[in-house]
C-alpha cells in the first residue's frame, strides 16, 4: 500500500511537471489548472473530515477547506476581474484523473493507515503543486496580474507544505494530538 | 570663546541627560503577516509600547501566545493590536499554521 500511494504521489508529481512543460498553458489554462488543484485539494480535505478521528489532522484538513476555499475565490475574483475564464487543458485534466484515483485509495482506508496515507499524499501533492506553480505557470503567465497572483500565492502552498510536514513527523513519531479509532 | 564653547557643551549634555531621565513615548511598531510569515520574526519594543498586527496574505491568520495574547482570526487586510504591557519574550504562532512562528521582546 504504501508503495502505491508514493506511486501515486511520483505519478502526480511527473503528471503535473511533464504536463506542463510539453506545451506552456495559456492564461486561461493556468486559471483553470489552479482552480482544479484548490478544488482536489478540498475534495481531500472532505474525507479526511468525514473519516478521521486524529484531532491534528482534522485541524489541518478543516485548515485546507479553508484556505484553499479563500484561494479559490481569489482566483475566480481574478479571473473575473481580468475576463479570464478557466479553461481545460492535458494539465488540468492529468490533475482531476490523478485526484480520482487517490480518491478511491483513501476511501479505502480508515484509522491510521487512513491518517498517515492522506497526510503523505498532502506533502507530495503540495510539492508537486509548487513545482508545477514556480516552475510553469509562473514563467508561462502573460498577464502581469495573473503573474503576480500567482507568486503571492506560493506561500500559501508552501506554508501548508511545511504545515502537513510537520503532522507528517507528528504522526511518525506518535506525538500527534489525538488518536485515530 | 573656551568658556562659550563649554557653556554650550554643558547645555547639551543637561538637555541630553534630562531626555534620557524621562520616560520614552510609547511607540507604534507594525508586524505585516505576509507569505505565511510574520514580519518581522522578532521584534523588541518597550513596555507601553503597541504591536500591530495587520494581514496581508488572502487566508486567515491569528497570533496566539497561549494564555498571554490572543489576537482572534485575521481576516485579509485586517488589524489587532497587541499592548506591550509586561516586560518578557513572548512567543507566538499562528495556530491555523503551526510552523508560522513569531517572537516579541519587551523589555
Amino acid at each position: 500500500m504504501r508503495l502505491t500511494l508514493r506511486s501515486a504521489v511520483a505519478a502526480l508529481a511527473l503528471s503535473l511537471c511533464t504536463a506542463a512543460f510539453a506545451q506552456s498553458p495559456s492564461d486561461p489554462q493556468i486559471v483553470g489548472i489552479v482552480v482544479a488543484a484548490n478544488q482536489i485539494d478540498m475534495d481531500y480535505a472532505k474525507i479526511a473530515l468525514a473519516k478521521s478521528k486524529n484531532q491534528e489532522v482534522r485541524d489541518f484538513a478543516q485548515q485546507m477547506m479553508t484556505d484553499h476555499a479563500a484561494v479559490q475565490k481569489s482566483v475566480f475574483d481574478l479571473g473575473a476581474k481580468l475576463k479570464v475564464k478557466p479553461a481545460p487543458s492535458d494539465t488540468e485534466k492529468s490533475l482531476k484523473d490523478g485526484a480520482a484515483k487517490e480518491r478511491a485509495t483513501l476511501k479505502k482506508l480508515k484509522g491510521a493507515a487512513f491518517d498517515k496515507a492522506y497526510i503523505d499524499n498532502e506533502v507530495g501533492y503540495h510539492q508537486a503543486v509548487i513545482d508545477a506553480v514556480s516552475k510553469t505557470l509562473i514563467p508561462s503567465a502573460q498577464n502581469a496580474e495573473l503573474k503576480q497572483a500567482l507568486v503571492s500565492t506560493a506561500p500559501a502552498f508552501q506554508g501548508h507544505l511545511e504545515h502537513a510536514k510537520k503532522v507528517q513527523s507528528d504522526l511518525a513519531s506518535g506525538s500527534s494530538s489525538g488518536m485515530s479509532h | 570663546m573656551r568658556r562659550t564653547i563649554s557653556m554650550i557643551a554643558l547645555s547639551i549634555a543637561v538637555m541630553f541627560l534630562g531626555a534620557c531621565s524621562s520616560k520614552p513615548a510609547p511607540q507604534t511598531h507594525t508586524i505585516l503577516i505576509d507569505g505565511f510569515k510574520f514580519q518581522p520574526a522578532l521584534l523588541t519594543v518597550n513596555v507601553g509600547d503597541n504591536v500591530v498586527f495587520t494581514n496581508q496574505d488572502m487566508v486567515p491568520h491569528n497570533a496566539v501566545d497561549e494564555g498571554k495574547f490572543n489576537s482572534g482570526k485575521l481576516e485579509q487586510g485586517k488589524s489587532w493590536t497587541y499592548l506591550a504591557k509586561d516586560k518578557g519574550t513572548f512567543d507566538y504562532i499562528c495556530t491555523y499554521h503551526p510552523n508560522m512562528k513569531g517572537h516579541i521582546v519587551v523589555q
